[in-house]
C-alpha cells in the first residue's frame, strides 16, 4: 500500500471501519513507515481532543424543558390510541381515502433521481413526511370523478333538485361540480376536506374531517353532520382491499410513507407489478421541473368467478428538485376500463400555522345542524331489535 | 428503515412505546450536542431540538418504537435546520446543509466574535464547513458507525468517510495553528 492510499484510510482505520484486508494492509504499512505513523498520530490526538471535548459538553447540556418532560409522560395515552387510529383507518380507507393517500405519497417526495429505486424513493419521502407538520393540497376533480365526489359529499342527498328547490342563499348552492376544493393533512392523522377554497380554513364550511377521535361528514342537503368514533364505523370494504391491500394494518401516515410504496413492491414479485418512470417534458425541463409516472395494476374480485377486473392506477408527479417538493399531482384511477377517481392536486403550502381545532366538527356546525352520532343510531337499532 | 411492516410495527405493547420514549428524553443531551454543530447559538439549538421532540410526540402513533429513536430525533433536527436555512437563503439549495454552519459567516459581530475567543476546539468545529462538523460530533461524541452517520446526514458510508477524515484533516492543522499561536 502506498502512502498516500494509507493516509487517506487512516480515520476509517482509527474508527474501526476497514475490513480485514485493508487493516492489515495498513498496519503492515505503518510498522514501516514512520510518516504515515506521525500522521496516524495527529488524527488519533485529534479524535481524542474532540471525544474529550464532547463528553463534556454533552455533560453540560441543558436538562430538556419541564413541558416537554410532562407531555412525555403522557405518551402512554397516545400509545393506547395506536390500534384505535388503525381500525378506524382501515375502515375509512374507502377508494377516495386510498387515493389521496397514494396521491400523498407522491406529494411529499423530496428531491427525487432517475435510476433510484421506487423504495429509495420511498425512503426519502418517508424521511421527509415524518418532518412535515401539515400539507395543504387544492384539489381539482375531473368531470369523471364529478359524480363520485358528489356521491361522497350529499351521500344522504336521495335527490339533488330537492337541494336547489329550497332556493335558500345557502353557499352550498353555488357551488360548481368542477370547483376545486381544498384538503388540509394534519400530523397525526388530521383530514380536513373544505369545499371552499377562498374561504378561511376554520370556517363552518368543512364537509369531511377526522380530528384523531371523530371521523364526521356533513350533508348538505339535510344540513346533518355524522358524527362516527372509532370502532362504530361500518363501511364496506373497498374495492382496494379486495384487490389485495392490507388495509387491516394501515394507517394514514405509514400508509403516506414507508407502507404503501412497501405494499406495491411486494404486489410486484408476483408478477403484477408497476413502475416508476421519468417522463419529463419539454416545458418542464425548460421551468426546472421533472415529472415521473407511477404505474400500478392489480386484478379484483375472485380469480375464478365472472368479476375478475383489473384496478389501474396512474400516478404522474411533478418535481421541483430545488425545493425538494411535488408541485403538481395527477392521480387516475380505473377499475376494469371505468375511470373511478380523476383528480388533480396542486400543493399550496406546508407547515402552516394551523388552528388544531379546525379539524373538529363542532367547528364546522351550521346554524341549526343536527348532529347524528352514528354509533347511537346503530346503539339504538340493536336494541329495537333485541 | 426497519424493513418490517408497519403493521408489525405498530402492534409494539404500550410499556415498550413508554419506554422507548422515556429513553429518547434521556438522549436530550445527545439531540442537543447535534443541534449545536448546526446552528451557532444555544437558543437555536435549544428551539431545534424542542421542535423535534414535539414533532416526535406527534408522531407517537407511528414510530417505529422497536429500536432506538435518537436517528430519528437526529433526522429530524437536521432537517429542520435545513428548512430554517432554506427560508433564510432560498437560493442555496442545491446543498442546503453544506452553507449551515457558515450561513452567518459574513456577519460581522460574529466574525469579530470569533477572533475575540481563543481558537479552542470548539472554534476549531464550528469553522468546518458543511456536515463536518455534524459527522465529527456523532463519531466522536456519539460512537455512531459510518453507516449510521450516513444515515442521519443522508449521505453515502463512502462520503461519510472522506468527510470525516478531511474535518479531522482540518482541526489538526487548525490546533496546529492554535499551538504555533501569534
Amino acid at each position: 500500500m502506498k502512502c498516500d492510499r494509507v493516509q487517506q484510510l487512516l480515520s476509517a482505520h482509527l474508527d474501526g471501519e476497514l475490513d480485514a484486508q485493508e487493516r492489515l494492509g495498513i498496519e503492515q504499512h505503518l510498522e514501516a513507515c514512520s510518516g504515515c505513523r506521525a500522521a496516524a498520530g495527529l488524527i488519533a490526538a485529534v479524535s481524542d481532543e474532540s471525544r474529550q471535548h464532547f463528553a463534556a459538553k454533552l455533560e453540560s447540556a441543558p436538562p430538556p424543558p419541564a413541558h416537554l418532560m410532562q407531555r412525555f409522560t403522557d405518551v402512554s395515552v397516545v400509545a393506547s390510541q395506536r390500534s384505535k387510529v388503525r381500525k378506524l383507518m382501515f375502515r375509512t380507507m374507502t377508494g377516495v381515502g386510498v387515493a389521496a393517500a397514494a396521491m400523498l405519497v407522491f406529494m411529499v417526495i423530496p428531491r427525487t433521481s432517475v435510476g433510484e429505486t421506487p423504495a429509495q424513493v420511498a425512503e426519502r419521502a418517508c424521511s421527509h413526511y415524518l418532518n412535515l407538520r401539515n400539507i395543504e393540497l387544492l384539489v381539482t376533480p375531473s368531470s369523471e370523478a364529478v359524480q363520485l365526489l358528489e356521491t361522497i359529499f350529499d351521500s344522504d342527498s336521495k335527490d339533488a333538485d330537492k337541494e336547489e328547490a329550497k332556493g335558500e342563499a345557502d353557499a352550498d348552492e353555488k357551488r360548481q361540480p368542477l370547483d376545486p376544493f381544498r384538503v388540509y393533512l394534519g400530523a397525526p392523522n388530521r383530514v380536513l376536506v373544505d369545499l371552499y377554497p377562498d374561504d378561511d380554513p376554520t370556517a363552518t364550511d368543512g364537509v369531511i374531517g377526522f380530528n384523531g377521535t371523530d371521523f364526521w361528514s356533513y350533508d348538505a342537503a339535510a344540513n346533518q353532520l355524522h358524527l362516527q368514533t372509532p370502532g362504530e364505523l361500518n363501511l364496506d370494504e373497498s374495492e382496494l382491499g379486495n384487490a389485495g391491500f392490507d388495509l387491516e394494518n394501515a394507517d394514514l401516515l405509514a400508509f403516506l410513507s414507508w407502507g404503501f410504496i412497501q405494499e406495491l413492491n411486494d404486489a410486484s414479485k408476483d408478477g403484477k407489478g408497476h413502475r416508476l418512470t421519468e417522463v419529463t417534458g419539454p416545458y418542464e425541463r425548460r421551468i426546472g421541473h421533472r415529472a415521473f409516472e407511477f404505474d400500478l395494476r392489480r386484478e379484483t374480485g375472485e380469480s375464478d368467478s365472472d368479476d375478475k377486473r383489473f384496478l389501474e392506477i396512474t400516478v404522474r408527479v411533478v418535481i421541483d428538485p430545488r425545493s425538494g417538493l411535488i408541485e403538481k399531482t395527477i392521480f387516475d384511477v380505473n377499475l376494469g376500463g371505468l375511470s373511478l377517481i380523476k383528480l388533480q392536486a396542486e400543493l399550496v403550502d406546508v407547515d402552516q400555522r394551523l388552528d388544531a381545532g379546525m379539524f373538529d366538527y363542532q367547528r364546522h356546525l351550521k346554524n341549526d345542524t343536527k348532529v347524528i352520532r352514528d354509533d347511537e343510531a346503530e346503539q339504538s337499532k340493536a336494541q329495537r331489535r333485541k | 428503515m426497519s424493513s418490517r411492516g408497519y403493521g408489525e410495527r405498530l402492534s409494539s405493547p404500550d410499556s415498550v412505546v413508554r419506554e422507548a420514549f422515556a429513553r429518547a428524553l434521556e438522549d436530550w443531551p445527545r439531540v442537543y450536542g447535534f443541534a449545536s454543530t448546526l446552528v451557532r447559538d444555544s437558543a437555536s439549538a435549544e428551539d431545534l431540538c424542542q421542535g423535534a421532540y414535539t414533532r416526535l410526540l406527534e408522531r407517537a402513533a407511528t414510530v417505529d418504537c422497536s429500536r432506538s429513536l435518537l436517528p430519528l430525533l437526529l433526522k429530524i433536527v437536521r432537517n429542520l435546520a435545513v428548512s430554517e436555512y432554506r427560508r433564510r437563503r432560498p437560493e442555496s439549495l442545491a446543498d442546503p446543509a453544506a452553507g449551515l454552519v457558515d450561513a452567518q459567516a459574513d456577519d460581522p459581530s460574529v466574525v469579530a466574535e470569533r477572533h475575540e475567543r481563543s481558537a479552542t476546539l470548539h472554534d476549531a468545529l464550528e469553522r468546518l464547513p458543511g456536515n463536518w462538523g455534524a459527522a465529527v460530533y456523532l463519531k466522536d461524541g456519539l460512537a455512531f458507525s459510518y453507516r449510521e452517520i450516513g444515515e442521519v446526514l443522508e449521505a453515502s458510508e463512502d462520503t461519510v468517510r472522506t468527510m470525516l477524515h478531511r474535518a479531522r484533516l482540518r482541526l489538526s492543522t487548525l490546533l496546529s495553528e492554535r499551538t504555533a499561536g501569534p
